[in-house]
């Protein structure tokens, strides 16, 4: 139940999926794990992908939900964010000791929460009177509905029954659910895992909101970068909602209620909006015959949403000046397309040579050469890869070292690319390194698990995965070169940075 | 199938059907779900990996697994090294040590070469001396370097891998930019609360000066040297002090060939013993720390907690399930889903590997709910150390505990891993072929056996940080509650910044340096001055058993010198003879290095001889009056070839030398010594001071008193002779 940074770990999987069938070893080639792994579509359109691996009885899964805090509007932000941690309430039969009578008494309280939020919304208007007697209402109904509540019904029964690993993460892009069990455990799985999206309940959702705000002030609000960081998104997209906060903004988690949830899920939860990945000691005829029966449920849906805003162009550089008692940190952003553009392989060996790793051209000027960086790095899919989104450097300075001054000398790493572009060696080294990194990446049930899911819905085929190799491949020094300059441009940069001010 | 396989089988059938029955026992009605786990079919046997052992002749042990999956190699070294061993004015020398040895590299692959060529490769060679976290040895008793590699680049990573552990280069460009990302990091440490928190809590429950809680500052990397980062991994890094892990892709008897040819020829070295863990003497404390940017408390809470050989590790183990692991625990039930204070709230028994581990507890819960979230967790740690368990409880933890058991083999490396851990550290080496049966044994009655033998929720150290203006009640409701102040200590070396001398500043020093020679009696009658015999007494301040008076005879020449002490410890003799020099003390005759031999020579003279002899060239600049304990004097500034500077405070009218103000490393750290010169007395018609006062960043550390003195005598050749 965490609101993680998937986007960047997926994204990972994406750096490591960039590689080169160049010099193939005598060992199983990848296209026999391509071809390993087996489809079932049901009837409701959900796809669900397997690669059997049966060396000890275990499995992982990945189910990957289209639907992140992106296709979230105005007033409704944190949405996806929240049914994500319903998801762990349990359903109509889990987490409960008398579905029937919950069932009234949650009614009731929605009622009863539209009331009392309409009086709210009066600020000063408010009928002082009105509004304590609905609180106390609501506080009556509430309480009454907790006694039905079986608590942490639905985690009791993962953990008991030997699964591990549990978690979920909402990003921009996709809220993604993930553990592991014992091989044994493949119906409970799936009828758990099912009746996630089939009969949830929104249960204890007042209460999970307050955890939710307690959430947001870890991550946001009393962390200095967490602060920058919501400021940055909201300095670089103007009209897209990657501009948004996934968790929320706080004044949203506050009035957003149950039976918004129960709309967003309706809306976006649909078989046709999901897939889900499992790879372990599964065979493929027990999966497919357990997937009719509970994911079979699923309705299908509506499929994707469209988002309608698009991000306009850029018409001049956007800065963000925070100043905080924290020591300085910066963001720089420029705009560049989502990861199915046809460019966004170049840019991602741009991203990487120019700030990944101890070599990278970053690291190697102004962390161990001139030293004014104590750390600098590049990378693509910021916050999201599904729509046009951001290549972002980050850069802390060292102590005494002026921030400018080392946003200056980025900006010089940059330009160099832009005149001179990269090395043979350097793009050589860059295909070698990701070929070695999409092997190791192989190995775990969970990573490959997320990443056919991320391929299948960031890239619309699983098959990139292992086909984008050859794409790489073909990437040249030009490429980069010229993506560099037509990307990494001024006027569509954006940069946030914190400037200590210890009298804050 | 071996005996850790049957029990395996055995046990998680016989679970999956309790599991069942749990389900229906409940008061919920759950149709769907008992039907299907009623039918779970019982889990398969595992196939648990070979994994060889081998003992090299030179004390490495060495485990391989192999595993051909993926055409992938990695390789682990354990080392027992961590920051426990720092002295305490060198605290952070592990870890440059580490950064320094993957950064630096060797001479044959320098650090920024290897760089490009392991990340060409996709190639991995670290060295983990960090982490810093309370779960964990890494950093404090044990360091780690690890590789990890295709195999078709596994000769060329590996001769990598050998020779930055063998050989590291240290170069001292690589020191300093080290030091510089380290200092900047102390800069950051107060930016965000959590670092904050898990910092300082260790400070509580170990104590603040425990090798297991400090922490570096700027002045402890400035003590730290090249010589200092060459001497530790020497002493640390040998064969008979590491387990090696190789898994992957490779031929068992061929690897352990490679790792032969690779170390086979390191010799061992007497093992060293490692420092006992402590004893925690530290009072249970409430400890405050205030955070001005955050709207939330980080509220950290623990005691010392038990070694993995504690007689109530399996009910321990049980209780942590219960009491704050996990989606089913009840803090997690009462903390976040009932009252909704918090989005994270643990606590955990850690079993330390090589030191007990802490009982930790945590939270972050808005402020305005900050001490109620605390008495609540009170409560509930109070509640497992005064009734039993349910049997519900204890059932479910068993439950997940069993059935999750198979994680532990997933990985062949894994195993591997495990089973060095076990070796490295004196486990038990049965201990996963009889996890399930000991966690079945459990009773609620052990539960709380253990509880109310390990945990003591009187004891337990509360630290909170954030800003206490906002909280529901005042910190103190809770007890005594001590305000920690975590301002970073500047370093102590931020010394005043010197103008750039001029022609006349430097002049003008010159002189007065001159005029104080010339007052104490000119530098012919210092160049007689040829030899010294003298007796003194030395009081030494501020030592761990208060005062001690050290009578000294020292007799010295040109590059001859005898030092004669008498000290509380026993007497103790000090001789240079020309380029030999030896110390001899109650444990035995020891050789001094040619540094000491230089030094003691050097200092072989009274003070103000020795400043004057030394400054003859060296740039001297006048650098104005300055005010010293009330005192006006003319300060000079003598800037040595070697980099090494000395302030020297002349009287405003004698313009004799009053004191001279050094930075030096003395055996506390490093420091700001000043010396303070008195009751000067003509020797051979050249005044010298009888008298010093020595203080080390202002804190008085030593007196001397010379009682007698006498020069240009000549010495017995048979006193400067090697001591027996």
């Amino acid at each position: 139940m965490m609101r993680k940074a998937t986007a960047a770990w997926i994204r990972l999987g994406a750096v490591l999926s960039l590689l080169v069938f160049a010099a193939m070893p005598a060992w199983a080639s990848y296209e026999d794990i391509e071809n390993e792994v087996q489809e079932i579509v049901l009837d409701n359109g959900l796809k669900i992908l397997l690669l059997e691996r049966h060396e000890v009885p275990v499995f992982s899964f990945w189910t990957y939900v289209n639907v992140g805090g992106v296709d979230e509007s105005t007033g409704l932000t944190g949405l996806a964010h929240m049914f994500e941690h319903m998801a762990f309430k349990g359903n109509t039969e889990l987490g409960t000791t008398n579905y029937k009578k919950e069932k009234k008494l949650l009614d009731k309280m929605d009622l009863v929460y539209e009331e009392l939020r309409a009086e709210r919304w009066k600020g000063d208007e408010a009928d002082a009177d009105r509004l304590a007697e609905l609180e106390a209402e609501f506080e009556g109904l509430q309480d009454e509905a907790g006694e039905l509540v079986v608590p942490n019904a639905f985690g009791r029964m993962v953990e008991e029954n030997g699964g591990v690993g549990m978690n979920a993460g909402t990003s921009p892009d996709a809220t993604q659910y993930f553990y592991s069990m014992p091989s044994n455990q493949l119906e409970l799985w799936a009828l758990m895992e099912s009746d996630r999206f089939v009969r949830p309940v929104l249960r204890e959702f007042y209460k999970e909101r307050n955890v939710i705000i307690e959430e947001r002030r870890m991550r946001s609000e009393s962390n200095p970068q967490g602060r920058l960081f919501e400021e940055f998104l909201a300095t670089a997209f103007l009209g897209h909602s990657y501009g948004q906060p996934t968790i929320g903004h706080r004044s949203d988690i506050e009035a957003y209620s149950r039976l918004d949830a129960y709309e967003f899920y309706e809306k976006h939860y649909g078989a046709k909006n999901m897939v889900v990945a499992v790879v372990g000691d599964i065979y493929y005829d027990d999966l497919k015959k357990v997937a009719k029966k509970y994911f079979g449920r699923i309705e299908p849906g509506h499929g994707e949403q469209p988002i309608r805003t698009i991000e306009p162009e850029q018409l001049g550089e956007r800065r963000m000046v925070m100043k905080d008692p924290a020591q300085p940190f910066m963001f720089i952003g420029y705009h560049i397309p989502e990861s199915k553009h046809d460019d966004s392989n170049a840019l991602q060996a741009l991203a990487d040579i120019l700030g990944q790793g101890r070599s990278s051209r970053l690291s190697t000027t102004l962390i161990k050469d001139t030293q004014q960086a104590l750390w600098a790095g590049s990378f693509t899919g910021f916050p999201g890869e599904r729509f046009p989104n951001l290549m972002v450097l980050v850069a802390l300075p060292n102590q005494g070292v002026d921030p400018i001054e080392l946003e200056e000398a980025v900006y010089a790493e940059i330009e160099k690319i832009r005149d001179e572009g990269i090395t043979n060696d350097e793009l050589a080294g860059y295909k070698q390194r990701a070929r070695a990194q999409f092997i190791q990446g192989l190995e775990g049930n969970t990573g490959m698990a997320a990443q056919l899911c991320w391929a299948e819905m960031i890239m619309g085929d699983w098959r990139k995965l292992f086909t984008q190799l050859e794409e790489i491949d073909a990437i040249t020094t030009q490429d980069v070169q010229r993506v560099a300059n037509e990307y990494l441009i001024e006027k569509h940069r954006s940069v946030a940075m914190i400037v200590t001010d210890p009298g804050l | 199938m071996n005996k850790t396989m049957r029990i395996l089988f055995s046990a998680l059938l016989g679970v999956m059907l309790l599991a069942g029955g749990m389900a229906m026992e409940s008061q919920a009605k759950t149709p769907t779900y008992d039907k299907v786990l009623k039918k779970t079919p019982p889990l398969r046997d595992i196939q648990i990996p070979e994994v060889t052992r081998v003992e090299l002749e030179n004390g490495m042990i060495v485990f391989l697994v192999e595993d051909h999956d993926l055409p992938v190699v990695k390789m682990n070294a354990r080392m027992r090294l961590g920051s426990i061993y720092e002295p305490a004015s060198k605290v952070g020398l592990v870890g440059v040590m580490g950064t320094v040895m993957r950064t630096g590299g060797t001479e044959q692959y320098p650090g920024d070469d290897l760089d490009v060529m392991l990340e060409n490769m996709g190639a991995m060679v670290e060295v983990d001396v960090g982490g810093a976290s309370p779960l964990s040895n890494m950093g404090v008793s044990e360091a780690r370097m690890r590789m990890r590699c295709l195999t078709e680049n596994l000769d060329e990573v590996l001769g990598v891998f050998v020779d930055i552990m063998r050989n590291p280069a240290f170069p001292q460009e690589k020191i300093d930019l080290a030091m510089t990302q380290e200092k900047t990091a102390i800069s950051r440490r107060n930016d965000d609360a959590d670092g904050i928190a898990w910092r300082e809590v260790k400070k509580l429950y170990y104590g603040a000066d425990s090798p297991y809680a400090r922490h570096a500052e700027y002045d402890t990397f400035d003590a730290i040297t090249r010589g200092d980062l060459q001497g530790f991994h020497e002493y640390f890094v040998h064969p008979n002090n590491i387990v090696l892990t190789a898994g992957g892709d490779f031929d068992t008897q061929e690897m352990l060939g490679k790792i032969k040819e690779a170390f086979g020829d390191w010799s061992s070295v007497d093992t060293f013993f490692p420092p006992d863990p402590p004893v925690s003497d530290t009072k249970p404390t409430i400890a405050y720390i205030y955070k001005e940017d955050v709207n939330q408390s980080k509220i950290r809470m623990g005691h010392m907690g038990i070694m993995h050989d504690d007689e109530h590790f399996f009910p321990l183990r049980i209780l942590n399930e219960i009491l704050g692991g996990g989606f089913s625990s009840r803090l997690f039930s009462r903390v976040r889903s009932q009252e909704e204070l918090a989005y994270s709230v643990f606590a955990w028994m850690v079993a330390g590997d090589h030191h007990p581990g802490p009982f930790l507890v945590g939270t972050d819960t808005k402020s305005e709910s900050t001490v109620y979230a605390i008495e609540i967790i009170l409560e509930e740690i109070r509640k497992v150390t005064e009734e039993l368990v349910t049997k519900d409880e204890l059932a479910r933890a068993k439950n997940s505990l069993k059935n999750s058991f198979v994680f532990e083999f997933t990985s062949p490396y894994a195993i591997a891993g495990e089973k060095a851990a076990t070796e490295f550290w004196g486990k038990d080496p049965e201990y996963l072929d009889k996890f399930l049966s000991n966690v079945d044994a459990v009773t609620a009655e052990d539960v709380l056996e253990a509880a109310k033998a390990r945990i003591h929720p009187d004891e337990i150290a509360i630290l909170v940080v954030g800003r206490e203006e906002d909280f529901d009640k005042p910190l103190s409701t809770l007890g005594e509650v001590v305000e920690l102040d975590i301002s970073i200590p500047a370093p102590s070396n931020q010394d005043e910044e010197i103008p750039e001398p001029t022609s006349a500043s430097l002049a003008e020093g010159r002189l007065l340096l001159d005029a104080s020679l010339m007052e104490a009696g000119g530098r012919s009658k210092m160049d007689k001055l040829n030899s010294f015999d003298m007796n003194a007494d030395f009081v030494i301040q501020g030592g761990p058993m208060g005062a001690m008076t050290f009578q000294i005879r020292q007799r010295s020449e040109a590059n001859r010198l005898r030092v004669d002490m008498s000290t509380p410890f026993g007497d103790m003799l000090q001789v240079v003879n020309g380029d030999l020099g030896w110390m001899k003390n109650p444990m035995g005759v020891q050789s001094l290095t040619p540094e000491q031999i230089r030094e003691s020579l050097a200092d072989a003279v009274p003070d103000n001889v020795a400043i004057f002899r030394s400054s003859t060239g060296s740039e001297v600049q006048y650098l104005g009056m300055r005010e010293l304990d009330g005192v006006e004097y003319d300060l000079l500034y003598v800037y040595g070839e070697d980099d090494e500077w000395t302030k020297l405070y002349l009287d405003r009218t004698t313009h004799i030398l009053a004191a001279k103000e050094s930075r030096e490393i003395t055996d506390q750290g490093p420091a700001l010594v000043q010396v303070f010169f008195s009751d000067y007395q003509k020797l051979n018609g050249f005044l010298v001071p009888y008298g010093s006062r020595t203080l080390h960043n202002g804190e008085l550390f030593g007196e001397t008193t010379v009682k007698e003195m006498t020069a240009n005598g000549s010495f017995e050749d048979s006193l400067f002779e090697e001591p027996k």
